[in-house]
Order: C-alpha cells, then sequence, then structure tokens
C-alpha cells in the first residue's frame, strides 16, 4: 500500500470517527429533548388530574354539604357557596376538556391555543418559560393603551401591584429604539401602573426617580403617560430565574457540595452580576433588590432583572426599608428607622451584601436564613468562603466597590484549583490580581451620556468562558476597527452635536424663569426656603408638564394637549387662565423634588413653577425627606415648609403635625429630570378634588402665557 | 424584678421606638415566625404568620407591665404563651367569620397570662424544650452581631474560621498568611468581646435570675479563668451550631 493511500484509508477512519461522535451527540441531545419534553408533558398530565380532583373533592366534600346547610338558615352564603360549587365544576370541565384536546396534541409537539378557560398564568417574573397569551378577559392589555407594541404574553405581579405584560414592538418602535442606540430589539416587558389605583402611586414615585438615569444604562428604552396608566418597557430576557438555575446546579452536583465545574459556572453568574452592579454603580444608580428572583440566567449568563427599586445613590429622599429580607442587610433597615437621607449611606456596600446573600444561595441551594452569621454546610473554598463572609460582613469590614469585590471572585474562577487558593491570595488581601477583565466601569457625570450603541442588556459585553488567551486574543485581533469606523464615528458624533444645536433653538420659546428658589437653614436648625425674582435667570430649554388627576395635560411640540378624556369641569378651565373663584380653594402641595441633587437648569425651572403657584395662594410643602406609602409619604414628611404664603419655615414637630391625616396635603407634585437637561413635573392630585381644576388650569395658564 | 436595662429597653418598646422594635424584631421574630408557622402549617399562610409575629411582639410591650415578677415567669414562657394566644385569637376569629358570628378573640387579661406560668399549665402546652433553646441561641446570635459590628473583619473572621469553622490555629495562620501567635491575639480580643456582650444581652432579655444565669449554666461564663477558654469556645459554637434548623423553614419574603 502507498504512503498517500494510507493517510486517506487514516483519514477515512479519522473521519467516520468524529461523524460518529457527532451522530451520538445528537442522538443524545435529541434523547435528551425527548425525556425533557416527556417530563413536561407528563408533568402537566399529572398537575390538570390533580386539579381535578381536587376541584372534584372540593365540591363533594364540603360545598355540596355546605349549600344544604345552609340554603335555609343563611340564603346568602348558601349562594355563594352554589357560586364556588359552579366554578368548581366549571374547573372540572375546562380540565377534562383540556385532558382530552389539548393534552394529547402537545405530547406529539403540536402547541395550540388553549380555547378553554384554565388557572392563571404563573410564569416567573422575566420569564422562565415561553409567554402566555394574554387572557382574553384583560380588556387592559389592548394594544391602544400602549401604542407602538403588541402584546403578547403576561408576567406574574411582583410586589409593587403592576402588571407586567410582555410586548412585541412594531417597526416604527423598533427603527425608534436603533436610532437611539438600543440596537435590535426583540420582545419587551411593559411594566404599567393604574393611576385609578391608589396604591400604586408611591410605586410610581419610586420608580420614576431613577427613570431617566435607567434609560442611559439602556435598562429602560420607553417610557408613557396616559389617561389611565403609567408604564415604562424594559427588554425582556427570558431564561429561568437563578433559583431554579442553582437548584439544577445542586442536582447535578456531588452531595456535598459545588464540584469544580459547577463552581466555575456559578461563579460566572456571579461575575455577571457584580459587573452589572459596576455599571449601575457607575451611573449613579442602586439596584436595591439583589437576590435569585430578579437574576435571570440565559445563555449561560447572569442578567439582573426588576428596576422596581432602583434608586439615584445621590438621592435626597429619605432611605426606605423596601428590600427582600435575607436578601436586604437589617442594617439598612436600621437606617431607615433613623430617617437618613439616601445620600447618607452608602448604596453600593448594600447591594454588595445582596450578592453576598446570591452566593450564599449558590453555595448552599438555601437562603441565608441567620444573615451575615448563616453557616456553610456545603463545601465551599476557603477563599471563597472569605470572600462570601466579607460581602455580608459590618458595613465597615465589607467590600467597598464591586470592582473589588469582583477581582477576588474572578481569581478564585479562574484558579487552577479554587479549593487551594487562600484568602492571603486573594487581590483584595495583596494577592495578584486575575487577568481578563473588562476594564472598570468609569463614574458617568450627571446627565449621563446616551448608552453605546448595541450594548447588551444589562450586562456588558461578556468575556468568553473557556476560551484559551491565544482565542481570545485572535479574537480581540479580528475585533479590531478598520480605519473607516473613526470617520463613521466623527460623523456620528456631528450628527448628534447639530441635533441639540437645532433642538435648542427649537425649543429655545420654552418658559421664561422669573424666579429663583433656595433652601436657607437658620441658626436654629430649621429650614426655609428663599423665592427671588430673577429676571436674569436661564431659559429652560426641555420643561415640560404633566398633571394629573384623572385627566392629564401635556405640552409638547404642538402646544397643550389634553391626554385624559375624564376631566372634572371647573370654572377656572374655561377660561384658561389661573382661578379667581373663592369658591377655589388653593391647595397644599407636596413637591417632592429630587432636582437639587444634581441640576441647576431643573432647579430654576421648578422654582420658577413653585413661585407661580405661590402667587396664586397655594401653600407649598417643599419636602426633603419623606415614607415610603402614599399617605405616610405626606404624613411622614420630615421637613415641610409651611403654610408658605411667605416660604417661612415651620419647625420640624409643627410641620410634621400639620400634615397628619386630618390635614395633610391636597396633592403631590412630582419634579422628575427629563431627557436633555429638561424637567418634567407629574401631579398626582385627588381624583375631583377642590384644588384639582384650578391647578391644571393654574399650570396651563402660565404656559400659555409664555412668550 | 426586671433589670434596669430591660426595664430602660421595654421603656423604648412602650413609647414605640422604631428601633428598639427592630432590634426584638431582628432578634426574636425569627423565632415567633418559626414557631407560629409549626403550629399554623396549613391552616395560616405566612402573610399571617407575619401580621401574628408583629402583633405577638407588641402584645408583649404592651403586656409587660403587667409582669409580677414574684410569680416568676421566664421570658422566654412569655413569648410562647403570648405567640399562642395571638394564633388562638386568630383561629376565633376565622371559626366566628365561618360560623357568620361576630364573636371576638379574648383579650389578652392578666388572669390568662398567670396560666402561662411553668408548672400551671397542663404538660402538653408548656413551652417545649426546642423552643427554650431557639431563644436562647437567638440571644447568643444577638451577642453575636453585636461584636461582629463592634471588632475588627480580620479578627471577627478569625474567630469564625477557628471555632465555628473548626480549623486549627495552624490552618487559619496559613490561610491568612500570619502567624499562630497573632491568630491567637486575634481570638483573644473577640472572646472578650464576646463575653462582654454576652453579660449584657442576658441580662436585658430575661425576666427572672434563673434565666439570666442560663449562660453561665451553658459554659458561657463571663468571667472565667484562662483554662476555661477553650469551654467557653466549644459551647458557643455548640449552641451557633445546634439550632440551624428553626429558621429555613422561614421563605424569603419581598417588600
Amino acid at each position: 500500500m502507498t504512503l498517500p493511500g494510507s493517510l486517506l484509508i487514516l483519514f477515512g477512519i479519522l473521519a467516520a470517527g468524529v461523524f460518529v461522535v457527532l451522530l451520538s451527540v445528537e442522538l443524545a441531545r435529541a434523547c435528551a429533548r425527548l425525556a425533557a419534553h416527556l417530563a413536561g408533558w407528563t408533568a402537566g398530565v399529572v398537575a390538570e388530574t390533580a386539579g381535578i380532583l381536587g376541584a372534584g373533592l372540593a365540591l363533594t366534600g364540603g360545598l355540596l354539604g355546605m349549600i344544604l346547610g345552609l340554603l335555609r338558615a343563611a340564603p346568602g352564603e348558601a349562594a355563594r357557596a352554589a357560586g364556588r360549587a359552579a366554578r368548581s365544576l366549571q374547573r372540572i370541565a375546562a380540565g377534562a376538556g383540556r385532558l382530552a384536546l389539548v393534552h394529547p396534541l402537545r405530547l406529539f409537539g403540536i402547541e395550540v391555543q388553549d380555547p378553554l378557560p384554565g388557572p392563571p398564568p404563573t410564569e416567573a417574573l422575566a420569564g422562565s418559560r415561553a409567554p402566555e397569551p394574554p387572557p382574553a378577559a384583560a380588556p387592559d392589555a389592548q394594544g391602544e393603551d400602549f401604542p407602538g407594541y403588541r402584546i403578547v404574553g403576561r408576567l406574574r405581579s411582583g410586589g409593587s401591584g403592576a402588571r407586567l405584560w410582555i410586548a412585541e414592538p412594531d417597526a416604527a418602535k423598533r427603527g425608534e429604539f436603533r436610532s437611539r442606540g438600543h440596537g435590535e430589539v426583540g420582545r419587551v416587558v411593559l411594566k404599567a401602573f393604574s393611576l385609578q389605583d391608589e396604591g400604586a402611586l408611591p410605586h410610581i414615585v419610586r420608580e420614576n426617580r431613577a427613570l431617566e438615569a435607567a434609560r442611559s444604562l439602556g435598562l429602560v428604552l420607553d417610557h408613557g403617560l396616559n389617561e389611565r396608566r403609567f408604564y415604562y418597557v424594559t427588554p425582556y430576557v427570558p431564561g429561568e430565574d437563578l433559583r431554579a438555575a442553582v437548584e439544577r446546579l445542586h442536582a447535578q452536583a456531588p452531595a456535598q457540595g459545588l464540584g469544580q465545574r459547577e463552581l466555575a459556572t456559578a461563579l460566572g453568574w456571579v461575575r455577571d452580576l457584580l459587573q452589572t452592579l459596576e455599571r449601575y454603580h457607575a451611573h449613579g444608580l442602586w439596584h436595591k433588590d439583589i437576590k435569585p428572583e430578579n437574576i435571570i440566567v440565559s445563555g449561560g449568563r447572569a442578567h439582573l432583572v426588576d428596576l422596581g427599586l432602583v434608586t439615584p445613590l445621590a438621592s435626597a429622599m429619605t432611605l426606605t426599608t423596601t428590600g427582600t429580607e435575607y436578601y436586604r442587610d437589617p442594617e439598612l433597615v436600621r437606617l431607615a428607622l433613623r430617617g437618613v437621607q439616601v445620600r447618607e449611606v452608602d448604596g453600593v456596600k448594600f447591594d454588595l451584601y445582596g450578592v453576598g446573600a446570591v452566593l450564599y444561595t449558590i453555595l448552599e441551594n438555601n437562603f441565608p436564613a441567620h444573615g451575615s452569621l448563616s453557616p456553610l454546610t456545603r463545601r465551599c473554598p476557603e477563599a471563597l468562603r472569605w470572600i462570601l463572609r466579607r460581602s455580608m460582613a459590618d458595613l465597615r469590614g465589607r467590600y467597598a466597590s464591586a470592582r473589588q469585590m469582583l477581582l477576588d471572585v474572578e481569581a478564585v474562577r479562574q484558579a487552577e484549583d479554587p479549593f487551594a487558593l487562600r484568602p492571603a491570595e486573594l487581590p483584595s488581601l495583596g494577592g495578584r490580581p486575575p487577568g481578563d477583565l473588562p476594564p472598570e466601569a468609569a463614574a458617568v457625570p450627571a446627565p449621563p451620556p446616551p448608552p453605546a450603541p448595541g450594548r447588551p442588556f444589562p450586562v456588558p459585553p461578556p468575556v468568553p468562558s473557556g476560551l484559551s488567551r491565544r482565542r481570545r486574543r485572535s479574537r480581540r485581533r479580528s475585533a479590531r476597527p478598520v480605519p473607516l469606523v473613526p470617520v463613521f464615528l466623527f460623523l456620528g458624533f456631528a450628527a448628534v452635536f447639530l441635533y441639540g444645536l437645532l433642538g435648542t433653538a427649537r425649543l429655545e420659546g420654552g418658559p421664561a424663569l422669573t424666579h429663583t428658589m433656595r433652601l436657607e437653614t437658620a441658626p436654629d436648625g430649621s429650614s426655609h426656603a428663599v423665592v427671588e425674582s430673577d429676571p436674569a435667570a436661564p431659559v429652560q430649554p426641555a420643561a415640560r408638564t404633566v398633571v394629573a388627576d384623572l385627566a392629564l395635560w401635556t405640552s409638547g411640540e404642538e402646544g397643550w394637549r389634553k391626554a385624559g378624556a375624564a376631566s372634572v369641569p371647573h370654572p377656572g378651565e374655561a377660561s384658561g387662565r389661573p382661578c379667581t373663584d373663592p369658591a377655589c380653594r388653593r391647595g397644599r402641595l407636596l413637591l417632592l423634588d429630587e432636582i437639587p441633587a444634581r441640576d441647576e437648569a431643573g432647579r430654576a425651572a421648578l422654582a420658577a413653577l413653585a413661585a407661580s403657584l405661590l402667587e396664586d395662594g397655594y401653600e407649598l410643602l417643599a419636602e426633603a425627606a419623606a415614607g415610603d406609602e402614599a399617605v405616610e409619604l405626606l404624613a411622614a414628611a420630615r421637613l415641610a415648609l409651611g403654610p408658605v404664603a411667605s416660604l417661612a419655615a415651620a419647625p420640624r414637630e409643627e410641620a410634621a403635625a400639620w400634615l397628619r391625616a386630618e390635614d395633610r396635603a391636597d396633592g403631590l407634585l412630582l419634579a422628575l429630570p427629563a431627557g436633555e437637561g429638561g424637567l418634567e413635573v407629574l401631579g398626582l392630585l385627588e381624583e375631583g378634588g377642590p384644588s384639582a381644576g384650578h391647578l391644571r388650569a393654574r399650570l396651563r395658564g402660565a404656559a400659555l402665557e409664555t412668550p | 424584678m426586671l433589670s434596669p436595662s430591660t426595664t430602660r429597653f421595654v421603656g423604648r418598646l412602650q413609647a414605640r421606638d422604631p428601633e428598639a422594635w427592630f432590634e426584638l424584631w431582628e432578634t426574636f421574630g425569627p423565632v415567633i415566625r418559626a414557631r407560629l408557622a409549626r403550629w399554623g402549617r396549613g391552616r395560616i399562610g405566612p402573610e399571617t404568620v407575619q401580621d401574628l409575629t408583629q402583633e405577638t411582639l407588641a402584645a408583649l410591650a404592651d403586656a409587660i407591665d403587667r409582669h409580677d415578677p414574684s410569680r416568676g415567669a421566664r421570658f422566654s414562657t412569655w413569648l410562647l404563651a403570648i405567640a399562642r394566644h395571638m394564633l388562638s385569637g386568630e383561629m376565633d376569629r376565622r371559626n366566628a367569620q365561618k360560623r357568620g358570628s361576630g364573636r371576638r378573640p379574648s383579650g389578652l387579661e392578666p388572669e390568662w397570662m398567670e396560666d402561662t406560668r411553668p408548672g400551671r399549665r397542663p404538660e402538653s402546652d408548656a413551652p417545649d424544650e426546642q423552643f427554650e433553646r431557639a431563644v436562647f441561641r437567638a440571644k447568643v446570635e444577638a451577642a453575636f452581631r453585636k461584636v461582629e459590628k463592634e471588632t475588627d473583619f480580620v479578627d471577627f473572621s478569625v474567630y469564625r474560621m477557628r471555632i465555628l469553622d473548626g480549623r486549627s490555629g495552624k490552618e487559619v495562620a496559613e490561610a491568612l498568611g500570619t502567624s499562630e501567635a497573632t491568630v491567637s491575639r486575634r481570638l483573644s480580643r473577640v472572646r472578650e468581646a464576646l463575653r462582654e456582650r454576652l453579660a449584657e444581652v442576658m441580662e436585658l432579655w430575661s425576666f427572672t435570675p434563673e434565666e439570666r444565669e442560663e449562660a453561665e449554666r451553658k459554659g458561657l461564663a463571663a468571667n472565667p479563668k484562662k483554662a476555661d477558654d477553650h469551654a467557653f469556645d466549644q459551647a458557643l459554637a455548640e449552641i451557633l451550631h445546634a439550632e440551624i434548623p428553626v429558621r429555613p423553614e422561614d421563605p424569603p419574603r419581598g417588600s
């Protein structure tokens, strides 16, 4: 046999071997998929059967007897029991129908829309399963409420009471997102608060505060307000939550704890989480609700979701106790109870406590029931044990930044044998820092810049795990920008600059400011505001005012527009001028202001608004700190300035008494930073309250008077 | 007679000092919650357990004026009795609602509280040993937390590694790249702080002299001889490891 012939045979054997291996892998995958499908189908059938049996037992075991027993004694109760019995019957019929029609089809992979009424969807936040179709009886999910989006499913609501919908943006919206640098956006999550629900107001207030910064991070794509609801839009991350992923990981690991392979996977998630938090903190944001349910594992990466509690680190608001027990540092509660302001505490460290608690959950497959003293009962590298304890330690001993903790975590993850790594070798204790880390997220001054094009949500560009250094270098080489890129970048910057210039010119007709307001502290420690005329005050380029009771008024390029239809007619509205009717009682407004902390232009615009309201005889409560719930928000304000015809200071105790339930403020003005240094004022007033109509008219009048 | 520190703390509770409330909640809330969840399993949900726990702690502060030291009721006994009362009140309320009547649960009367004294209740109703251990452990953990706040992180970590994780002095020294003598010095500092805080906490959360001496009886003496250090460390580790299953019955709660 000649040499080339032998080579050919060898090559043929090798090719056949590779083919057999690939075929085996594919077969194994197919078997696994089939097994998973069968398991899922069986679980569905079992759950359905159990539901039918449960409903049947409830019907025969209790409800029928109750109906007969109550028929004479309490007909009303009997009627209610009959209603429950009817629902049980309906559930049994629907379940039997699904068992006969839907499940057999699903066994063969044919997905059909369930024609029968079923239990409410139970999908986890940000989705671990395929999205459910919107329920038929959900008129508030119709597209007209969310222009530009088509609802395709819903998620389970969180603690805020907001509804969460999965939606697909239409072509126009997708284009809009592309133009804003969000890249290709697929499905999104719509978080919607009903304005009719009083309980939702504090959540709207809270979630509004971080909206602008969250937009700059690419966390929030869009937001909207109409007469019925306030909503914002975030990217949808399909996948399973970290708790489910951890359970799966432990099911694969030895009983004594995670092995080296599982540990590498899990520490990759922790790395993703810390890198995400690094970006949050660099943009001045505090996530405030780090927990396994808010971390979605998708494509091997961990994504932090749920912006419900996101708070600016420099906020002047009072710290609240919100968060999730066991994942929230008890010290935060203690500080909140003392009434400290958010900016007086280091929110970064509280986020890192949450990361520590998540790390504990990963290692133990359980929550840290004893906080920082929770014992580790499973196998864990000594160095990782140190990292965990340091992240949950007292504030003084805790990691100072996400980057510091990230370096330690990466040292363990990249170690050849993490179990042999000593705490003394961690970078925070003088050990060698690990390689291959993305550069530190730079602190971003306010207002933050727009997001970089194509930046993924919410994790920064990944460091591909499992690749050799040589391959990473080669990837970097191949990704090196071609010389045309700087030219396009220059053109892009030029276009943005020109757009900004034109935008400023276009908005020059905004309201002129005639007053400024500043806070002063008297020698006795009390605070008061001073309003001064200032004709030379700067023009606010993008001031926008929104007032909501049931009717909403917005100002846009086309002028003032009534967005809502359910307004309460008032004499003051007809003329478009401030109401002079004595019956039109001026209200007390509590002003929640996030502007002074960071935005001079916004402060000036707000001062002008405040001054115009004061001239009309409103009493204005300037708020430096408030509690969390809507009523408490007003009642528990610690620093109130008023009565404020002259904006004289009221002692704190007096102000607190003034704000008690029987004599509290009539409404709330929430000033928020809007795009391009602008100002948005959201007025939340009691429906049909005496001052609602007047305030609308006053604000509208003020805007119309503006040249 | 209540100690001055207990009297002061009770005063803060009655004045609705939020920080005092949180301390009470942080220390004993999980124990009460676990106990209520165990009693009411299948009948009351986590939200109700949470509410009842808060009501229990509020009732504790309100009823404390009626405490008669001569009757010798322990703090832990009070806590358990009030929790049981809260639960039975909830059950009464539910039964009354089912029957359609407006019967309200009985109030927290002194006579009722008297029945909670040890030896005056049927054996089956007496606070069980596991609950007593859980309350004692909660006190030890409260002292441990205070020390964690006061001491240097490395000192405290050395103590945890050496005593709670069961590492030898040499292993700890190697792990941290330091000497055994340094490890020993750090251990002493934490142990000393622990003894002080334990004495304070035991006095604060005890109604009877017998309850105050419980720590000493269990090997956590405040002023031992040097030779007792090892026994102290061992007793502490045993107590902190012993009651671990009590709390994980509680699921995490969001807010």
